[in-house]
């Protein structure tokens, strides 16, 4: 979802590197677009479009060349990590791309019990500032208005807030 | 004969229309399975969070729902986001919405169902 709106505003054929992307949906996703994405991800979905482009790796020590892609991609991922790599990760993040999008839940996630980042929206936010990220735009509970054409009907909007979590768009 | 079985996330199991869909299903001596289980083919009936990757042999999504306007599930968030790229996930997309009916919905899903047990790789 976010790989779509973000292949409304970011150039096209744009090399994208996804970070913890679990079953490859956005990376697919950027695929289909034709931009020429890669994921960084200890799990391998077997997706035919994704052969060959699945690294298998940890974010604290990424195995590219600095500013190699034009976007580090990273959705729900950091949450999952424990906060003594937060840093290194992001710095990996700014080393190898010029712009980075991340989303990260800001609670809990019971009965999982998966998040073991748990900080709030500012916190992030000033996290990233100072590493040195020149933030272009960040949203505590971002919220998008989805357009739906209905086949009998008008067209209908739909406003989807997440009630968790903050995405951050910044410049390298 | 394929062994063909039909799934729902676990996560929307107790809305009344997946219960009602449960029974309607049993009629037709079709149960529905909440966790992986073996098979040839995979009958995924859309619902939350379900991974079509934890499926083993071929995979099929039964898109299906019936609100009160009668609209389709191709209407809601899950397929117009995924819909794009669910070609890449699943072999085959049933399209089973579009019916007034829960019954007539299970009628169409197990007719699809022994359709699949009777296909031959």
């Amino acid at each position: 979802m976010w790989a779509s709106w973000l292949c409304q505003i970011i150039r096209k054929k744009a090399k994208v590197l996804c970070l913890g992307s679990g079953n490859g949906y956005e990376a697919v996703y950027f695929l289909q677009d034709r931009w020429d994405c890669y994921t960084a991800e200890l799990y391998h979905p077997k997706v035919k479009v994704l052969k060959g482009r699945q690294v298998k790796t940890f974010g604290q020590d990424l195995p590219f060349r600095d500013k190699e892609f034009e976007l580090f991609f990273c959705c729900e991922t950091m949450e999952h990590i424990s906060e003594k790599f937060t840093d290194q990760i992001l710095l990996e993040a700014k080393r190898v791309s010029n712009q980075v999008f991340f989303t990260i839940a800001t609670r809990d996630d019971p009965p999982f019990c998966a998040h073991i980042c748990i900080h709030n929206a500012q916190w992030w936010m000033d996290k990233f500032e100072d590493l040195g990220f020149d933030i272009i735009n960040a949203q505590k509970k971002p919220m998008f208005t989805l357009l739906m054409m209905k086949p009998t009907s008008h067209a209908a909007a739909q406003v989807l807030r997440f009630p968790d979590g903050v995405a951050i768009h910044a410049r390298c | 004969m394929q062994d063909v079985k039909v799934f729902m996330a676990d996560r929307s199991a107790n809305t009344k229309l997946s219960v009602k869909l449960k029974e309607k299903l049993l009629k037709h001596n079709i149960l529905i399975y909440y966790e992986n289980i073996h098979c040839d083919t995979a009958v995924i009936l859309k619902g939350d969070f379900i991974n079509p990757l934890a499926f083993q042999g071929k995979k099929v999504l039964a898109v299906y729902l019936i609100d009160g306007a009668g609209a389709t599930t191709w209407d809601t968030l899950f397929p117009i986001l995924y819909k794009p790229i669910l070609h890449h996930y699943y072999d085959e997309i049933i399209d089973v919405g579009g019916y007034d009916t829960v019954g007539e919905m299970a009628d169409e899903i197990a007719k699809e169902v022994k359709r699949l047990k009777n296909e031959t790789d």
